[in-house]
């Protein structure tokens, strides 16, 4: 059991990082960003093309990488979402959407559909309380908590976190207060969009690269972001957890105790079949909206 | 007025791009027709890229070994030790060989043969290697009417698919007692776990599997079908894993089998003593860099090789191609090539009905370089031998349990 803790440990913090970047863009452009995702794609395989190519090694061409995505971040927002600022929602929507298709496809289009490995080499499991763990595991986990952490002192602590949030909170009030709005919104492009970059990364080390990395966990990261009640970093942090434990302990519950204890025989053994795994993630979603309409952490508005 | 201008800017360009395409239909039409008549168009779709593309470019190699054969002219080796001659091309045409990547999933695949059996109007098409892939665009290429040999594809509900769908590789049902036997001789395997992808050949692998081992007083304590072409499998691995079963029987397709062995052994699954996988040369290529997540899994696989198989296809192939054969499955993309040609001949035009019935005619006479090609009433392999192996030292050894 100890070991699924550990997996859904892993996932929560691959999904946190995405999760959190997709909330953020939504509290203060409000607006689903289906393209979020794509950034952990572009991220990935930009570090794999400093790594690979020009031979830097791994934490630098990742680094390189995420600033690169971050700044892809703001040009999109530029080049596209900037001129749709008065649009409906459903228009912003769609148009992420097509940027979204047209960022897979040209990861595509480059590096083609078959998957890459980062060239780190095998990486032997330590035991931990009958678990095992990866040091690359480890590291995602603790990359997460101190990610996580950074981001609440700049949001709490700095003058740039409180303008986001002011912003978030109120843009027109913001603005008439004296911040700058646009420099707000081009500080969450780049902030969230190389967190996905990591987040891409982080994946990309512990299983593999291709183009469809991203869009493959879309609907966790949306499950997990709208859980924690969307436009609230915090809340999606929580909500990551959540379906990263959703989807690792609803595969590992044994049911056959209850199917007998209902009159039906089993061979001991009985578990929901893993075809459902990413049904579960949304029945979570539905059983918490059923009841807490806002999301877990109850926004106000 | 601005606004009235933008209007004509607007009509003037749809109508030039109408007109371009217009154009393009009425001086592309004649030539394709003339084209058709020039050759006899043979199609294929296999992957290129994606998890099967070192499987996919090697039948291509092999249906281009054929090709070319009959092309060039050649005596084509018989069961009973004649020949037949074939050739210089068929019917009087040269055989024109049109290659479609189907990228290892489903979508690809169906938009490569709408293009062969409407744009391209191929006599035959070759393909594919999953069962996956070959199911869906089996039904529509028998709707269409033409004639499908399958290469590698061997889900049992391949059977089904209809008159004008061969087949070249013995059926999944044939598997099952297969990997069983293997586990038990192994290592008394009395419980066994199956971890399959959820398309119809790894479940059809599954039920044979079961069923085999049922047959024999053992059991399948846990049946894991997962998704393709995800980035995590520790869910699923563990629940294969959770009965504590005796063996694991598993496939996995060429990259994404790189990926379940990594995360098994980094689960500490010890794949080493109980897992047993089909078809173990597909992967084979992509567990190089990190060969201890495969180290001393043992398997079956299609039993080619041989003098026969030497001479007729590996020797020529290395002379093509600088290297050997990449996977067996080439092999298998020669002999459905080569019985494709030789149907066409036999049949004397390029009428599917006649074709059809052509091709049961040419595989039970034609000698395969993967060995007995006959096919029964529905078009399936009768018989399939398998090879036992293990990975070993970076590579497949025979193993004797």
């Amino acid at each position: 059991m100890f070991q699924v803790l550990i997996d859904s440990l892993i996932r929560a913090a691959e999904l946190s990082f995405l999760a959190v970047g997709l909330t953020m863009v939504y509290s203060v452009l409000r607006f689903p960003n289906f393209a979020h995702v794509e950034f952990a794609t572009v991220g990935a395989y930009m570090a794999l093309l400093f790594s690979a190519t020009l031979t830097l090694p791994l934490w630098l061409a990742a680094a390189v990488g995420l600033v690169l995505t971050g700044i892809l971040g703001v040009v999109i927002d530029r080049a596209i979402f900037s001129r749709l600022r008065r649009a409906s929602p459903i228009m912003l929507m769609i148009a992420s959407f097509a940027l979204g298709i047209a960022m897979r496809e040209t990861v595509r289009a480059i590096w083609g559909p078959s998957p890459f490995f980062y060239n780190i080499g095998l990486q032997r499991p330590m035991e931990v309380m009958g678990a095992r763990i990866t040091s690359i595991q480890i590291a995602i986990i603790g990359a997460a908590v101190v990610a996580m952490a950074g981001f609440h002192l700049l949001l709490n602590r700095t003058r740039l976190g409180i303008a986001m949030r002011a912003a978030a909170d109120n843009s027109q009030l913001a603005q008439s207060s004296g911040i700058y709005t646009e420099n707000v919104i081009r500080t969450v492009w780049f902030i969230g969009a190389a967190f996905a970059a990591l987040g891409g990364v982080l994946i990309a080390l512990n299983t593999q690269l291709a183009p469809d990395m991203g869009f493959g966990i879309i609907i966790q990261v949306f499950a997990a972001a709208i859980l924690g009640g969307v436009g609230n970093p915090y809340g999606a942090l929580l909500g990551a957890v959540i379906i990263g434990l959703a989807e690792n302990v609803g595969l590992a519950i044994n049911w056959a105790p209850l199917a007998e204890f209902l009159g039906l025989s089993t061979s001991g053994y009985l578990f929901i079949p893993t075809g459902y795994k990413a049904a579960i993630p949304f029945t979570v979603l539905i059983l918490v909206l059923l009841f807490m309409p806002s999301g877990l952490t109850g926004a106000r508005r | 007025m601005e606004r009235e201008e933008t209007i004509m800017w607007m009509h003037k360009t749809a109508l030039t791009i109408v007109t371009g395409f217009a154009a393009t239909l009425l001086t592309a039409s004649p030539h394709m027709t003339a084209d058709a008549q020039d050759t006899v168009n043979i199609g294929m779709f296999t992957s290129l890229t994606g998890p099967s593309a070192i499987v996919g470019k090697d039948m291509q190699r092999g249906v281009e070994l054929a090709i070319n054969r009959v092309n060039e002219g050649y005596e084509v080796p018989l069961k009973d030790g004649s020949t037949r001659a074939i050739g210089p091309g068929v019917n009087g045409s040269q055989i024109r060989l049109i290659v479609e990547d189907s990228e290892s999933r489903p979508q690809a695949a169906m938009d490569s043969v709408r293009k062969l059996v409407n744009v391209d109007n191929v006599s035959v098409v070759l393909g594919e290697y999953s069962s996956g892939l070959t199911l869906p665009t089996g039904q529509f290429i028998n709707e269409n009417g033409v004639v499908q040999i399958s290469i590698g594809a061997n889900s049992p509900k391949l059977r089904d698919v209809g008159p004008f769908f061969f087949d070249m590789i013995g059926l999944a049902t044939l598997q099952g007692s297969a990997m069983v036997d293997l586990a038990e001789q192994a290592i008394g395997a009395k419980t066994f776990a199956t971890f399959m992808p959820n398309n119809p050949y790894g479940v059809g692998v599954e039920l044979a599997v079961c069923e085999a081992a049922k047959e024999r007083g053992s059991e399948c304590v846990a049946t894991v079908r997962y998704e393709e072409q995800k980035t995590d499998y520790r869910a699923e691995l563990q629940q294969a894993n959770a009965p504590n079963p005796d063996a694991v029987i598993f496939f996995a397709y060429g990259a994404e089998a790189q990926l379940v062995l990594r995360q098994a052994y980094e689960l500490g699954l010890n794949a080493s003593e109980k897992w047993f996988g089909t078809e173990v040369s597909n992967w084979v290529n992509e567990v190089t860099d990190t060969p201890e997540i495969a180290e001393g899994v043992r398997g079956i696989e299609h039993d080619v090789g041989g003098d026969f198989y030497n001479e007729q296809y590996a020797g020529p192939y290395e002379e093509a191609y600088g290297e050997k054969p990449l996977t067996v499955f080439g092999g298998y993309g020669y002999d459905a090539a080569m019985i494709a040609a030789l149907a066409i001949k036999e049949a004397g035009s390029t009428e599917p009905d006649k074709i059809r019935e052509a091709v049961h005619k040419a595989a039970e006479t034609y000698k395969g370089v993967t060995g007995d090609k006959a096919v029964d009433e529905e078009g399936m392999q009768t018989n399939e031998d398998y090879a036992i192996l293990i990975y070993k030292d970076g590579g497949l050894q025979p193993y004797t349990p």
